[in-house]
């Protein structure tokens, strides 16, 4: 925590390997985030890059109080979310359901690079409903309560354990699959 | 797999790598981003003092006499912004040989978006080399009320007097050997305040007449004339008189940015050069019925010491330093410090509000000549706490190589740069 602090003291100074530091530490975990949330590794390595490019750009304005982790967290989930929202107005579908599974896709200039579990995991959360890829990526990866998830979908517990309920047997259901392949 | 469990472990096993050209486009995209906005921020105001916000009637008094402290320093910076904004050698040695002068002083704080924000003061300054400074000065606030203040630096007394003929009442501060000499550098040697100028761009406006005087004008909106202020970004102009080369007028409008736009115009002018100062006009005039409830106030110079005893003070108080010195918040902190539920603990430790106010005023005071000095000075107090014996509280640089250091326990080390970067990581 003390060493988030001073990143970020030294980061709001305009301390350029703070920043470097920062985007070391955690492009990963918000890239793996950002890959469950979306189902589409072309567009988190987009929302990943923008958070920090959005980051660097407010350097000035982020307080030293703040939980590093949880505010760039936080980030791509609103990033994700308005994404989502704009997606919804063309193409209700293509936010739930990626055309392309996670374990088909290589490109020569791919950003992030998947492990096998990674990409059975994302492959699986891929074929769940955003709200409940939502829940779990956010119950699993993140370590975020109900309530906490509750309030970032501005729904009650209930509909959220719901959720997690549901999501988690279609999980079970695909990943045994994927498990006896 | 049918447990959360088994599925928790997927999780944590699952991993996302980044390949390493892609990863160092990306990341040379963010640093432009960033370059760019800490380039834009660079040539923006940097407040360094707070609005004084006094709720608790308590702490004003223990307030005010850290403001009188301040005050000194601000009216050091104030002559210190008039005299820079020449560049001319010739005014440089004309001025090295003037013993005394006056000017008149009018300061005028707006909020352009606000109304019924303005603030005026106005006076005149006596300044003498052998003597001290004599400042007498009038206040108008947005209510209409006036408020009227001598201040006195004696430097053959070691002492600062301040007087309020409103209250009735007066401060006197002593100051040690060290910090006289300071002052006494800073009235004889305006030229080092010029020189200040010519590490700025400026530009020439030209002749033109001011108060019936031929004046060559000069200006600047250079940041790197703001850069070590406590004061926000300047615009300066100065005129000096095309014939005997001393100033005739400055004036300085800063724009800073302090819960919103706050626009500051200083204007000194009506300078007569070469007066006599006679001894008696830096005797203070303290009618007999005035008082004064702290008694002579000690202040000492802006050292190491003073700094260690300041966040001795403040932490004894409040268990942990102020998160910034001098920003928006350290005097809300500092107010929340002297408030009546602290009284036991401060009477226990600290029998007199100087004994509070006048070590954590030297504090404050330290820092802003280490930022003046452009020590490359730095303050953690936001998440050191005094139990943090190995982290970094405070930093300045001593030479080249070596840094000073206040860790959180409060003891000081000199340390090599490489062993800064490494305590600071």
């Amino acid at each position: 925590m003390l060493e988030d602090k001073l990143l970020i003291l030294r980061f709001r100074r305009g301390d350029c390997d703070a920043l470097r530091q920062i985007y070391d530490k955690y492009k990963g975990d918000l890239l793996k985030l950002a890959i469950f949330l979306t189902g589409d590794i072309y567009q988190s390595e987009d929302v990943v890059q923008d958070v920090f490019v959005k980051l660097a750009e407010s350097h000035h304005r982020m307080g030293i109080r703040n939980n590093l982790r949880n505010y760039l967290i936080t980030c791509i989930i609103n990033r994700i979310r308005t994404l989502g929202r704009d997606h919804q107005r063309h193409k209700e579908k293509e936010r739930d359901q990626p055309a392309i599974r996670m374990s088909q896709v290589h490109r020569p200039d791919q950003w992030a690079a998947l492990n096998e579990q990674m990409h059975q995991l994302s492959d699986a959360l891929a074929q769940l409903p955003f709200e409940q890829r939502e829940v779990i990526s956010l119950r699993f990866e993140v370590g975020l309560a109900f309530r906490q998830i509750a309030k970032i979908q501005n729904r009650s517990i209930n509909t959220v354990e719901g959720r997690y309920r549901y999501g988690m047997e279609k999980l079970r259901s695909l990943m045994n699959s994927e498990v006896t392949k | 797999m049918t447990s959360a469990d088994n599925i928790e472990r997927f999780f944590k096993n699952a991993v996302v790598r980044t390949c390493p050209a892609p990863d160092e486009a990306i990341f040379n995209n963010i640093r432009t981003a960033f370059e760019r906005s800490v380039e834009n921020r660079s040539a923006q105001p940097k407040p360094m003092f707070g609005r004084f916000t006094m709720k608790s009637p308590r702490s004003k008094p223990a307030m005010a006499v850290i403001v009188v402290v301040l005050i000194a320093v601000v009216i050091v910076s104030l002559w210190q912004d008039a005299g820079s904004s020449v560049a001319l050698a010739d005014v440089l040695t004309k001025i090295g040989q003037i013993t005394a002068y006056t000017y008149e002083i009018s300061i005028t704080r707006t909020r352009p978006n606000q109304s019924a924000t303005r603030t005026t003061s106005t006076g005149t300054v006596l300044v003498s080399n052998d003597h001290g400074m004599r400042a007498t000065i009038e206040t108008v606030d947005p209510n209409n009320e006036r408020t009227r203040q001598e201040m006195y630096i004696l430097l053959q007394k070691n002492t600062m007097v301040s007087v309020e003929a409103q209250k009735k009442s007066y401060k006197r501060f002593k100051l040690d050997d060290t910090m006289i000499e300071g002052f006494k550098e800073q009235f004889n040697d305006p030229r080092s305040m010029i020189k200040k100028m010519l590490t700025c761009e400026y530009t020439s406006l030209g002749r033109s007449v001011i108060d019936g005087i031929n004046a060559e004008g000069f200006q600047t909106t250079d940041p790197a004339y703001s850069m070590d202020s406590a004061f926000g970004q300047a615009d300066v102009k100065l005129w000096v008189d095309a014939e005997t080369r001393l100033p005739v007028r400055s004036e300085v409008c800063v724009t800073e940015d302090i819960d919103g736009e706050l626009r500051q115009n200083r204007v000194l002018d009506n300078f007569q050069w070469d007066v006599t100062a006679d001894a008696t006009e830096f005797e203070p005039d303290i009618p007999d019925d005035y008082s004064t409830r702290s008694g002579d106030i000690s202040v000492s110079a802006f050292t190491e010491e003073t700094a260690i005893k300041g966040f001795t003070v403040f932490s004894d108080l409040a268990g942990e330093y102020p998160d910034n010195l001098g920003g928006k918040t350290f005097f809300k902190e500092l107010e929340a410090l002297l408030a009546p539920t602290r009284d036991r603990k401060r009477n226990e430790k600290y029998a007199k509000l100087a004994d509070v106010t006048m070590p954590i005023g030297g504090l404050l005071s330290f820092y802003q000549t280490l930022v003046q000095g452009k020590k490359d000075p730095a303050y953690y107090g936001e998440f050191v706490t005094p139990e943090d014996a190995g982290s970094v509280l405070m930093r300045w640089k001593v030479s080249e190589s070596e840094y000073r250091v206040i860790f959180g326990d409060r003891h000081a080390e000199t340390v090599t740069a490489d062993v800064l970067k490494e305590l600071e990581k």
